[in-house]
């Protein structure tokens, strides 16, 4: 509960709840920083060390040691004078290699970055999880985007004969098209304060920063919990980029059930928009008041019930990777499975569709149905232009159908093969109790109550994760989700498609379902997926998110093409309402240098350091889309859409002088900290802030 | 453990559980705007601290807390806290200037910055099978530092890097840092203006670790020049001034409310971030300590 008053205060530092953290981080941007600009300093050496947002890869400069990195012969040596990795031509190439493992998902395709110095002979191969990327034989930046492979979960460096060899440095590896990952306290770059401490309520007491360099000020230190990051939004494409790593189970927009269903007319179809309350058929997808009907006749039979035309490749970039679609329907009578079928289509008017069944519909009741789209091919996905439903079956009735929002995901979050589509490779099924039937796994009573598992997960320990799955056939017994050894669902005993929010622990990196000794029954349709940590997951989908802002970043990895476009970001709100709108136009400045927040500066349209929001927002459950109003030159450039939660704002006036703060007596507000926060720096410099400048400063906490 | 904030001054101001040490530090040596120095070298009161030891060897001086700034003796078991911290910098040099004071803990002396092989510290009699000496206090290591300070005049701008044992026995080694070009005695190598691989005034740790427990060897990458001694120490309070002639005075319950906690047998000293030479430039101060 917090300090309940000076004397409780008193008592508890004197007790040892108390931590103080020096720190110290460089402005180490690529160029000179531009007066009025906002600039984050995660990637600024220093104590913590620099990080790039969203890389999976640890000590990606080797700018410690080799630590973590692991080399199998000799040939592979760490020169400590220039933080670099070189291998040295050699007979043992075969058995060479410089690895890390990393905390990937099998099957994901990720953007490899890394620089070649010295290349020799035959140069050097990255690869992903044994999948090979493009031979190096000259000096340069190289990016490879590559699919996690199934031979490990390793990035390794490899000489393809005896005379290859160079020297490896700046690596990263990042999902690409914006899948979200969540920062804690162990995050790289992270500043320590002091560890875990619930039950007890941690805050900040006082903040003291200074600087040494002239150029440096005055500026504004802003302290944030930065809660997360959409990595490498690319600066290469005016097309909206949809963030769907955040929540693949509320998706992206593939349509929306606002317009109507009118790219054709279709005899004995009568299609419009509602209201949900006049109609009578409230519920459906969150916050919407209206929704698509389509009033169906009785003399109507098969075919195409209606469609509308919708421009998927520019408006929803990524959908050629989508895997489901979730569709809101509701009909007022039951339906079969197979009665109706969603199509989408690249010709107009679906005149030459890709279809897929829906299951049974109760009547008169709004539900979410998840269809497999991942057997489409991709060349049937990238120029989607018109959607709609199509009667398989004639039911000889008439019926209305109403249509809300369409969404789309790509993949099972986290997790490698979570529909167990054919097999059940990347799963670990404890003993002979679990079996892989038929695109599930099914699990028969026994008292040996070993689990089913995914192990070495890309998830970030106590943080909340959505877990998803579908019970079936079950005749006994129960069975419960947990992530990371942390605290189990609840168990669940009654077939259905279950939605679980859990926290991952801290013991492992393992999604296991547990069950009891009886439960008899199968499981399917897994998908876990990261929600945004520390804004009070406990109360979706009313109020979480509150006070989540975001800003993004040049992104440190790569050379930015300068940004001189409009930004058009899209995001749900503290209260579930999605796509909601920047509450202004967004002009970004052009710019090349990492650290910049491109998006802040002097002039119209620039706002800085976070991105304003729709009015009456106040705060963002997760980024939905961002697109540019121009596309860069420069291939492979973009941008880090980080979510955070600023914690306090420290202004310094002139070199030497100390900007101190007391945020007990002087500035009343004792900012929470909250166990797993990933505290970094923005800083807004009003000085021309040369690259290397160093910010130092001390951040006191206490708990009690 | 303190109960309450009567009990605490009741304790300290009308029990006498108290003491307030008077601080004339006047440096000899020279400085350079930026770098920060170390001022427990500099000559007045408390005495000057000239880091004897053996060569490399992981050194505590025997009552070594009598020397720095006096803060009461031992109070075991009661806590002792930095109560109140007065600082006069007399010219603009040490105004503004920040300050940090350190629990000194251990060193290593006679550090050759001119040798570019690796060099070893001893941290362990291989001949009587005897620790030489760890941390005094801050055992664990948790937020202890390190600095490298000049003993002797050196020439700069070379890199290195320290191997030590962090606060989960792990041993990491530092991230490189360049030394600055000031040359004069007293003054923190490793802490720099802007620039590359510049910092201060601590060496920066490897990923994730929060402090030091001892220190296994040190690399000079190029010669620099001069002898040093690297300094194992745990911050303690920040503090500063801001014009010459003013007072700066902060009361640690009330200004700064984080009572920082003194153990006994704590060497008290300061490190400084001047903005020019402080040779000849007096420090004025009174640190004032309370216990229950």
């Amino acid at each position: 509960m917090g300090f309940t008053s000076i004397d409780n205060f008193i008592s508890e530092v004197t007790s040892g709840k108390f931590w103080r953290n020096d720190w110290i981080k460089l402005y180490n941007g690529s160029a000179t920083a531009t007066v009025g600009n906002w600039y984050d300093l995660s990637q600024g050496a220093g104590n913590p060390i620099q990080y790039l947002h969203g890389n999976l890869v640890t000590n990606y400069d080797f700018v410690t040691s080799m630590q973590p990195w692991i080399v199998t012969t000799a040939s592979w040596a760490y020169t400590p004078g220039t933080h670099l990795m070189t291998r040295t031509a050699n007979a043992d190439y075969a058995t060479s290699f410089l690895y890390q493992t990393l905390r990937m998902t099998r099957g994901q395709i990720y953007q490899v970055v890394y620089t070649i110095s010295g290349a020799a002979g035959t140069g050097l191969t990255v690869s992903l999880g044994g999948t090979a990327g493009t031979t190096r034989t000259t000096n340069a930046r190289f990016v490879d985007y590559l699919v996690c492979g199934s031979t490990d979960k390793n990035i390794t460096f490899s000489a393809p004969s005896a005379t290859g060899g160079g020297t490896i440095d700046l690596v990263s590896v990042k999902p690409i098209y914006g899948g979200f990952i969540p920062y804690n306290d162990l995050t790289e770059g992270a500043m320590w304060h002091g560890g875990d401490v619930t039950p007890d309520t941690k805050h900040m007491i006082n903040i003291g920063t200074f600087t040494n360099a002239a150029a440096g000020v005055p500026s504004i230190l802003e302290l944030v919990d930065v809660l997360g990051v959409y990595p490498h939004v690319r600066t290469d494409t005016l097309a909206v980029q949809t963030l769907y790593g955040s929540d693949a189970y509320s998706g992206n927009t593939l349509t929306n059930g606002e317009t109507p269903y009118n790219e054709q007319v279709v005899t004995n179809v009568t299609s419009s928009i509602v209201n949900k309350v006049t109609e009578g058929v409230t519920g459906g997808d969150t916050g919407h008041t209206v929704c698509a009907k389509l009033a169906i006749t009785n003399t109507f039979t098969t075919g195409i019930i209606a469609s509308k035309a919708v421009a998927l490749a520019t408006t929803s970039y990524n959908y050629v990777y989508a895997k489901y679609v979730y569709l809101w329907i509701r009909t007022n009578r039951a339906m079969n499975a197979g009665d109706l079928s969603f199509c989408t289509d690249e010709s107009a008017n679906l005149a030459s569709s890709q279809d897929v069944l829906l299951p049974a519909l109760s009547a008169n009741t709004w539900t979410k149905v998840r269809l497999d789209v991942s057997g489409l091919t991709t060349t049937d996905k990238d120029t989607v232009i018109s959607v709609g439903l199509k009667a398989v079956n004639d039911v000889d009735a008439t019926y209305n159908i109403y249509l809300d929002d369409i969404y789309w995901a790509n993949w099972d979050g986290v997790l490698y093969n979570g529909t167990f589509a054919g097999n059940a490779i990347g799963w670990t099924m404890g003993t002979s109790n679990w079996a892989y039937r038929t695109n599930d796994v099914e699990r028969t009573a026994n008292a040996d109550v070993s689990t089913l598992s995914q192990t070495l997960l890309p998830v970030t320990q106590k943080c909340p994760y959505r877990v998803t799955f579908t019970i079936a056939n079950r005749s006994a017994g129960t069975v419960n989700v947990s992530l990371g050894g942390g605290t189990a669902s609840a168990s669940r005993s009654v077939d259905g498609t279950y939605e679980e929010i859990i926290t991952c622990g801290t013991t492992n990196y393992t999604l296991a379902f547990t069950p009891d000794a009886t439960f008899n029954g199968r499981i399917s349709h897994v998908i876990c997926t990261p929600l945004i940590p520390r804004c009070d997951v406990d109360t979706l989908p009313t109020t979480y998110g509150g006070g989540v802002r975001m800003y993004y970043v040049l992104d440190g990895a790569l050379s930015n093409g300068a940004n001189a476009a409009t930004t058009i970001i899209k995001y749900t709100n503290q209260a579930g309402l999605d796509h909601r709108s920047s509450g202004a136009t967004i002009n970004n400045m052009a710019t090349d240098t990492t650290y910049h927040l491109p998006h802040s500066g002097v002039g119209a349209g620039k706002f800085g350091p976070f991105i304003p929001m729709q009015s009456n927002d106040y705060g963002i459950q997760k980024v939905d889309s961002l697109q540019f109003s121009t596309a860069q030159a420069t291939a492979d450039a973009g941008v880090d859409v980080v979510v955070c939660k600023p914690i306090v704002s420290v202004p310094i006036t002139t070199v030497y002088v100390a900007a101190e703060r007391d945020l007990m007596n002087q500035l009343p507000s004792l900012p929470r900290v909250r166990d797993g926060a990933y505290l970094m720096l923005l800083i807004h410099t009003g000085g021309a802030t040369i690259a290397g400048s160093a910010f130092m400063g001390y951040c006191d906490f206490a708990w009690s | 453990m303190s109960n309450s904030l009567k009990s605490l001054i009741t304790d300290a101001y009308e029990n006498g559980k108290c003491h307030t040490s008077y601080i004339r530090k006047v440096s000899p040596i020279a400085s350079v705007a930026g770098y920060w120095v170390d001022l427990s070298m500099a000559t007045g009161t408390p005495t000057p601290n000239y880091y004897v030891g053996g060569e490399k060897e992981a050194t505590v001086p025997l009552n070594w807390y009598k020397k720095g700034i006096w803060h009461g003796g031992s109070v075991s078991p009661e806590n002792k806290i930095l109560h109140k911290l007065m600082l006069l910098g007399t010219t603009s040099v040490f105004a503004p200037c920040p300050f940090l004071l350190c629990d000194y803990l251990m060193y290593y002396p006679l550090i050759d910055m001119d040798n570019t092989d690796t060099q070893q510290f001893v941290n362990y009699d291989a001949v009587d099978n005897l620790s030489i000496s760890t941390l005094p206090r801050y055992t664990d290591g948790v937020g202890v530092q390190a600095f490298l300070v000049a003993t002797n005049p050196y020439v700069g701008g070379a890199q290195f890097q320290i191997t030590y044992v962090n606060s989960n026995n792990q041993t990491h080694v530092s991230m490189i840092t360049t030394t600055n070009t000031s040359t004069y005695i007293g003054t923190i190598v490793n802490s720099n203006t802007a620039g590359i691989g510049k910092y201060g005034p601590f060496i920066p740790l490897a990923l994730g670790d929060i402090g030091i427990k001892k220190v296994i060897d040190i690399t000079f990458f190029q010669t620099n020049g001069g002898l040093a001694t690297l300094v194992l120490v745990k911050p303690i309070a920040s503090t500063m001034t801001k014009e010459a002639t003013s007072w700066a005075e902060f009361d640690f319950i009330k200004d700064k409310p984080s009572l920082p906690r003194i153990y006994d047998g704590a060497y008290l000293n300061l490190l400084a971030m001047p903005s020019g030479t402080i040779a000849t430039i007096p420090l004025l101060g009174e640190a004032t300590f309370i216990w229950d």
